[in-house]
């Protein structure tokens, strides 16, 4: 176990030092800061104010040297100050983590209760009515777009029925139609994958021995066949923690829910790139830590991938 | 499912949420101990969208939440709107964009130099918490946006440069003197974006600390309580010195997305949206007890034909080219195909009311357009359909952002057909908005025979700089010598009938000269409750000042 996470560690840093790499890239690539960030001031100003300007905030210096001092002050957690907001960067991603791990763990157990018994239902009841309308629901999950879907049910649980708020933040109510938006294509992928991966258990030997044996049909399903089915799952709802994370970004700026994703959004719209660099890395390292706490969880369970 | 499978998921959960929890916490230590939005849940009670408005608050839906407590830092036209309601400045523009008195009662200029100004101070004005507005809080605020400039915080540079203060002082305790580098005409109307602060409340806060600090002003409203990117709510301060506003609650709620903003305002749940895009109009207003508002904005929208000192294609160098490229553009049918009939054509670049009222825009007239063309030398190659002269043909590049401004692209491809239409070959590139800003720098040498590019204003005769020779704003080539002799003339002149002279014929030398194809002033577009009595303002500020609940 201790080799497997030995032979993990060196990945994880190569692949949060790449994510600095790239969001310092991202301010070069997007143009001239003075262009960007002076907007219609620009206009008025005159070259030697605009020069004082780029003294003032530090870009008059070479690239290299603005890379070194922002990877030194990243590892730190300091991304600068916020242009818009005039406070560190980091504080205000880290003030909007809460909404957004709320919002992502009840997306997250949204998929799992309702995905994984569906897939078992439409394994269990293969070819049958019920197996065909799952699967239907399951396609639509994952090919719908979640912004269409999110702004579809806020039109009729919001303005039609008038049931729940249409967005923001506060009570129970407000989470119910952001969670069930974010969940529906991971709880579409669970089903999917949950059924397949049964049937395919279900046709194992095992399976037919347990049969043999004179099991009910009941045990055989949940005390032998779901224990190996899950595998998969489990691995796939393990990337699927990561990935709703960063998934937030669409679902939070539909239902102006309060979190990480929407600054980021609102901050690329502003040229805020303090904010954007620390949401980014902030963000990609999340993602990157739970799938490495997946990944050796996962080689706890199975001694076959820690041995490989 | 068994248990151990059971504890999994449990275990993968948790792990999730302490893993979040804990490189957040890591990082940022003790800045804030609570997590304010958590925390906060239980008590917050108000739930907008849960029953229909019959009530206060005023609930206003704007794009992006404020920016944070100091009205100098982040200048997002969200957060200003915002900020206005708490604090006042020198001087304020009207709902007709005119310029009156806040708290200073009357201005001038003191000496020969024409560089000083003196800004007389009403007397019975107090701060929120009780301190005096006198002369030094507005030396305080002043010079405290040259201190934030020099230590490259980004805060108000647009107003910072307009300005180009070189000192003020308090004469005495209701007087200001506030000298400029060079003679500046337009200080008076300048000054309505430098609020007044107090230095009580701020002289010993760092420019950070002030971001969080809850703000005093001398405005209408109180700042209630602020829970970033979910609310800001306001209640109308009782001691106000003309009485308390009608209005008595104000909630400002970021919504990012229009579709959001427009379910919210038919649910109930709004009373004030911002940015109903023209397409949806109809749809918005014929929904009950919602009503659509549109005003001419003061952005205002251009085609700049490069030519002069920035040369392109040589046709675009005669007047009659630039003037045809007018004639040939249709400008009501554009409204009528793209804005929902929404929209004005426009034949000047200065905004009401300091616009000359006598400029007429150019009238659809392909026909003439065609003359000129003819006249210019440049005539239609009957295989080709395109105008050719000396084996050149009349085809020019066309550059435009996509997504910058109310339907540019496609108002780009209406006017690429007008013009193709009379002869020309257009070359429309469409272009992503950060390479875009790179191509207008240094005064536009990046872009090709005509761009489509919009510019906000400061509704004062400055609008007509957009074309003066050294502007950066000036992205065509113009230079006209009877332009530079009246505007130098301007740029110096203090007396309004005076100022209003030159202004006007500088638009007309604009209007002839053609350096670009008008098209028009955007139009803003809200949707308000049938409850809100509210007019919008040309200017997008947005005051509840200025309503009343029906």
């Amino acid at each position: 176990m201790t080799n497997y996470i030995l032979r993990r560690l060196p990945q994880l840093v190569l692949v949060l030092f790449g994510v600095t790499v790239v969001s310092f890239g991202l301010m070069f690539l997007s143009g001239d800061p003075a262009e960007l960030w002076l907007g219609p001031a620009a206009e008025v100003m005159t070259a030697d104010q605009i020069e004082e300007w780029r003294e003032n905030m530090g870009f008059n210096r070479p690239w290299y040297v603005q890379y070194v001092e922002y990877a030194g002050n990243a590892v730190r957690g300091d991304f600068g100050t916020s242009f818009r907001h005039g406070r560190s960067a980091m504080s205000l991603i880290v003030e909007r983590m809460p909404a957004t791990v709320q919002l992502a763990s009840l997306a997250l157990l949204i998929s799992v209760v309702v995905g994984i018994p569906l897939g078992i239902v439409a394994a269990v009841k293969r070819n049958t009515p019920i197996d065909g309308v799952t699967m239907l629901f399951a396609l639509m999950g994952q090919s719908m777009p979640s912004f269409w879907i999110g702004i579809m049910l806020m039109l009729f649980f919001g303005v039609q029925l008038r049931w729940l708020p249409i967005s923001g933040r506060g009570t129970i109510q407000h989470l119910i139609l952001p969670s069930t938006t974010l969940a529906f294509f991971y709880l579409a992928q669970n089903a999917r994958v949950m059924r397949s991966s049964m049937l395919e258990v279900l046709g194992l030997d095992y399976i037919r021995t347990a049969r043999a044996k004179g099991l009910a049909n009941r045990a055989v399903i949940y005390r032998h066949a779901l224990k190996n089915a899950l595998i998969p799952v489990i691995t796939l709802i393990g990337l699927q923690i990561g990935a709703m994370l960063g998934g937030t970004v669409i679902i939070e700026t539909v239902f102006a829910w309060p979190g990480v994703g929407r600054l980021v959004v609102t901050s690329i719209g502003a040229k805020d790139f303090p904010v954007v660099q620390a949401g980014v890395v902030v963000l990609a390292s999340s993602f990157v830590i739970v799938n490495t706490i997946v990944d050796l969880t996962y080689a706890l369970i199975d001694p076959r991938i820690r041995y490989s | 499912m068994t248990r151990w499978t059971k504890l999994t998921l449990l275990a993968l959960l948790l792990a999730m949420v302490l893993v979040v929890g804990a490189c957040g916490g890591a990082t940022e230590p003790a800045e804030e101990p609570e997590e304010p939005a958590e925390t906060e849940e239980p008590a917050e009670a108000e739930e907008p969208a849960e029953e229909p408005v019959d009530h206060e608050p005023v609930v206003i839906l704007q794009g992006v939440d404020m920016d944070n407590m100091d009205p100098y830092q982040g200048q997002t036209l969200s957060s200003t709107n915002i900020h206005l309601h708490v604090f006042e400045a020198l001087t304020d523009r009207d709902a007709n964009m005119e310029t009156q008195p806040m708290l200073a009662t009357e201005w001038g200029i003191v000496t020969e130099d024409n560089r000083t100004w003196e800004f007389k101070l009403r007397e019975d004005v107090v701060f929120q918490n009780g301190d005096p507005m006198n002369a030094d809080a507005v030396v305080f605020s002043f010079e405290r946006l040259d201190e934030m400039i020099q230590a490259g915080v980004d805060a108000d540079n647009h107003t910072h440069a307009i300005l180009d203060m070189e000192s003020i002082v308090a004469v005495d305790e209701y007087t200001v003197h506030l000298t400029t580098n060079s003679p500046n005409p337009v200080v008076p109307q300048i000054v309505n974006s430098m609020w007044i602060l107090s230095p009580n409340v701020l002289a010993d806060v760092s420019f950070e600390d002030a971001t969080r600090l809850d703000p005093v002003g001398t405005g209408p409203y109180k700042l209630v309580e602020w829970v970033p990117d979910e609310y800001v709510r306001m209640e109308a301060w009782e001691d106000y010195r003309d009485g308390a506003p009608a209005v008595k609650e104000i909630m400002w709620r970021p919504v990012p997305e229009t579709a959001t903003r427009i379910a919210e305002l038919k649910a109930g749940g709004a009373d004030l949206i911002v940015n109903v895009p023209p397409d949806l109009v109809d749809d918005v207003d014929s929904h009950p007890g919602v009503e659509v508002r549109t005003v001419a904005g003061g952005r205002r929208i251009i085609i700049g034909i490069g030519h002069g000192r920035n040369p392109r294609h040589p046709a675009n160098e005669d007047k009659r080219v630039r003037q045809a490229m007018n004639y040939a553009f249709d400008a009501e049918g554009m409204f009528e195909s793209l804005l929902g009939g929404l929209g004005e054509p426009a034949g000047t670049i200065v905004n009401p009311p300091n616009s000359n009222p006598d400029i007429e825009p150019y009238p659809y007239d392909p026909d003439k357009a065609a003359e000129l063309l003819d006249e210019a030398g440049w005539t239609l190659n009957p295989d080709t359909g395109i105008r050719e002269k000396d084996g050149e043909k009349l085809s020019l590049v066309f550059h435009t952002p996509d997504g910058r401004y109310i339907q540019d692209r496609n108002m780009a491809q209406v006017v690429a057909s007008d013009l193709e239409a009379v002869g020309f070959e257009i070359d429309l590139q469409v272009v992503e908005w950060s390479i875009f800003i790179g191509m207008a720098a240094n005064q536009g040498a990046g872009f090709g025979d005509l761009h489509l590019i919009g510019s906000g204003t400061s509704f004062t005769w400055m609008d007509i700089a957009f074309f003066a020779a050294e502007s950066g704003s000036n992205r065509v080539g113009f230079e006209n010598e009877r332009f530079e002799e009246l505007y130098a003339e301007l740029s110096q002149e203090f007396d309004t009938d005076r100022q209003r002279e030159l202004l006007w014929e500088l638009e007309e030398i604009v209007r002839e000269e053609a350096p670009c194809i008008f098209t028009w002033f955007q139009v803003d577009i809200y949707a308000a409750s049938d409850r809100l009595d509210w007019q919008p303002r040309a200017d997008e500020r947005i005051r509840m000042t200025e309503a009343t609940l029906r």
